[in-house]
């Protein structure tokens, strides 16, 4: 697949679900196997989480899913008020209050994640996972 | 698929018996901890989970977990996992938590 697929969604934490489905069967479409289809689906759904929650409800996210060089790559974009990923700090299990734990979920289950967020500005998250 | 949350109090066990039949995720998760909450205000006691049929669980529903935890932990009271999938069991290690929860699989303790 060297073709775009993008989908919207509302920006609201029940169409979550669809937007992992989704990631599920275009991951399966392209040839990944079953741990490697769950992970895409766990580290979409806690990108799609993270929107949800620093995002504007009356607005979308909107994911794009791509093969790039035998990388998938997928964007999740949010407009909402973005966050200060300076801040981001890894939980510490002990400490935990609730926050940093979808992103260090992300972390550990694709190759790479890039985020793109300013205050204000909205955020867009890059998770890649390599095919091969 | 939404959450199904289906708790008893077991008089011979003298705890809460909690199952949990869906995904757990950002839409359940609130429910679910309100109902957590609600059964622990009736009576403070430990709780069983049952998850052999949880399809799915994220940040959020961990989340929930940690809180339920240390609401059991200030009144000595304990939390046990039973049969979590393998997937959903992952989620646990990779985040630590199955360091700190007690996780079962057919009756035999694996963590915690």
């Amino acid at each position: 697949m060297t073709d775009k697929i993008s989908m919207t969604i509302p920006n609201q934490a029940q169409y979550v679900s669809i937007a992992r489905l989704t990631a599920t069967v275009i991951a399966n479409t392209l040839g990944f196997d079953i741990d490697e289809i769950e992970d895409i689906k766990v580290a979409i759904g806690e990108a799609c989480n993270n929107a949800v929650m620093h995002g504007n409800k009356s607005s979308n996210i909107t994911l794009d899913f791509q093969i790039h060089e035998g990388r998938f790559f997928v964007e999740i974009t949010d407009d909402g008020e973005g966050f200060d990923f300076e801040e981001y700090a890894e939980p510490v299990l002990e400490e935990y209050k609730g926050r940093g734990l979808g992103l260090f979920i992300i972390k550990t289950l694709m190759d790479e994640m890039i985020i793109d967020s300013g205050m204000g500005n909205g955020t867009r998250i890059t998770l890649i996972k390599n095919k091969e | 698929m939404s959450l199904s949350i289906d708790a008893k109090y077991n008089e011979t066990k003298e705890s809460w018996v909690v199952n949990l039949i869906g995904d757990l995720d950002i839409n359940s998760s609130v429910t679910l901890k309100d109902r957590l909450n609600d059964i622990l205000d009736q009576k403070e006691s430990d709780i069983e989970f049952h998850i052999s049929e949880l399809a799915y669980i994220d940040s959020t529903g961990l989340g929930v977990m940690i809180s339920l935890l240390n609401r059991l932990d200030k009144n000595e009271n304990a939390m046990v996992i039973n049969d979590p999938q393998e997937n959903v069991y992952k989620i646990f290690k990779i985040t630590g938590l199955n360091k700190v929860i007690t996780i079962r699989k057919e009756g035999e303790r694996i963590d915690g």
